[in-house]
């Protein structure tokens, strides 16, 4: 069982701004792991976020993500069955990309994940001669990942904030977000980050043609178009 | 809803929606510590746990937890912002 794509895919993550550390483990299993901090404080790390997520078990709780923000950086942990990703995020981070594209990943792979050991070191990659396998991300690999999961994966956090910030010329920010939300309902938009960028650009205009005012809704709309042209979209 | 001084006093919502939130927050609350000590920071600024019902969220501060239990989810951007507001 080859692990390849999901150790490539969990560096590939690791490229997206804000994001200076990741883990990947299966109890005792550690499958992937880069973090800007030793080997053993890593190994902690991994240990307290597995207790924490048993206890969770234990009450049959099917968690999906835990956000825990310090004074000094933020933990965004992810959970599919005993499989747990675990980034840790700078004040830079889009939080909402990471915790989508992270959660893609673990989608993606989850037979993969299903079938993993959780006994320590079983995803080391070494051969019968026991040499380690070296898994190599190189940056066209991971251009080409970025690539292909640019229509799964959208910027909607930052085009939500350009969309609130738009809207916040003519109303509060509560009802600013009270009206993207209505809208995103209205368009039956599950989850606006698995949109096409045509279809984020159609859906932050149709938020901006709720306003009611001809010219002032003109003069947002040339606002918007602005700036998501900045954005790349 | 509230927790005063980390104590378990807890007002307003429900009485259900009151007693897990209080709940969450410990038990979060309990690790949190545990993970800032491991990453060498000082403490849990704001938390939001997500599962298949909903999401829970909360912010520490010197005064004590407030946060909400609710159904729906919404973005980690869209509940940050509302919990460093109120």
């Amino acid at each position: 069982m080859s692990l390849n794509s999901l150790i490539a895919a969990a560096a590939a993550l690791q490229r997206l701004e804000g994001v200076a550390g990741i883990v990947l483990f299966k109890g005792k299993n550690t499958v992937h792991k880069q973090m800007p901090f030793s080997d053993g404080r890593t190994l902690d790390l991994q240990e307290t976020v597995g207790q924490m997520m048993d206890g969770y078990r234990q009450v049959r709780r099917k968690m999906r993500q835990i956000y825990l923000e310090f004074d000094g950086g933020t933990l965004l942990i992810l959970t599919q069955e005993e499989s747990i990703l675990v980034l840790l995020l700078t004040g830079r981070a889009d939080a909402d990309l990471v915790s989508s594209a992270a959660g893609v990943l673990m989608n993606d792979h989850a037979l993969l994940l299903a079938q993993l050991s959780t006994d320590a070191g079983s995803s080391q990659g070494k051969t019968a001669d026991g040499i380690e396998e070296l898994v190599v991300t190189s940056p066209r690999r991971l251009q080409e990942m970025s690539e292909k999961a640019e229509p799964v994966v959208n910027n909607w956090g930052q085009v939500r904030k350009v969309i609130e910030s738009i809207l916040g010329k003519v109303m509060g920010r509560a009802q600013a977000s009270n009206l993207i939300d209505r809208t995103l309902d209205e368009e039956k938009v599950a989850d606006p980050y698995r949109l096409t960028a045509s279809q984020v650009r159609k859906l932050a205009e149709t938020i901006i043609e709720h306003i009611p005012n001809t010219s002032k809704r003109r003069q947002l709309l040339t606002e918007l178009e602005s700036h998501l042209e900045e954005l790349n979209l | 809803m509230n927790i005063a001084g980390g104590k378990e006093s807890v007002s307003g919502g429900d009485p259900e929606g009151a007693q897990r939130f209080a709940g969450e927050v410990k038990f979060v609350s309990y690790y949190a510590q545990k993970l800032a000590d491991i990453l060498g920071m000082r403490g849990l600024v704001l938390g939001i746990v997500e599962d298949r019902e909903g999401q829970t969220s909360f912010r520490s501060t010197s005064s004590g937890c407030h946060g909400s239990v609710s159904g729906n989810k919404r973005s980690l951007w869209q509940v940050r912002e509302s919990l460093m507001k109120s």
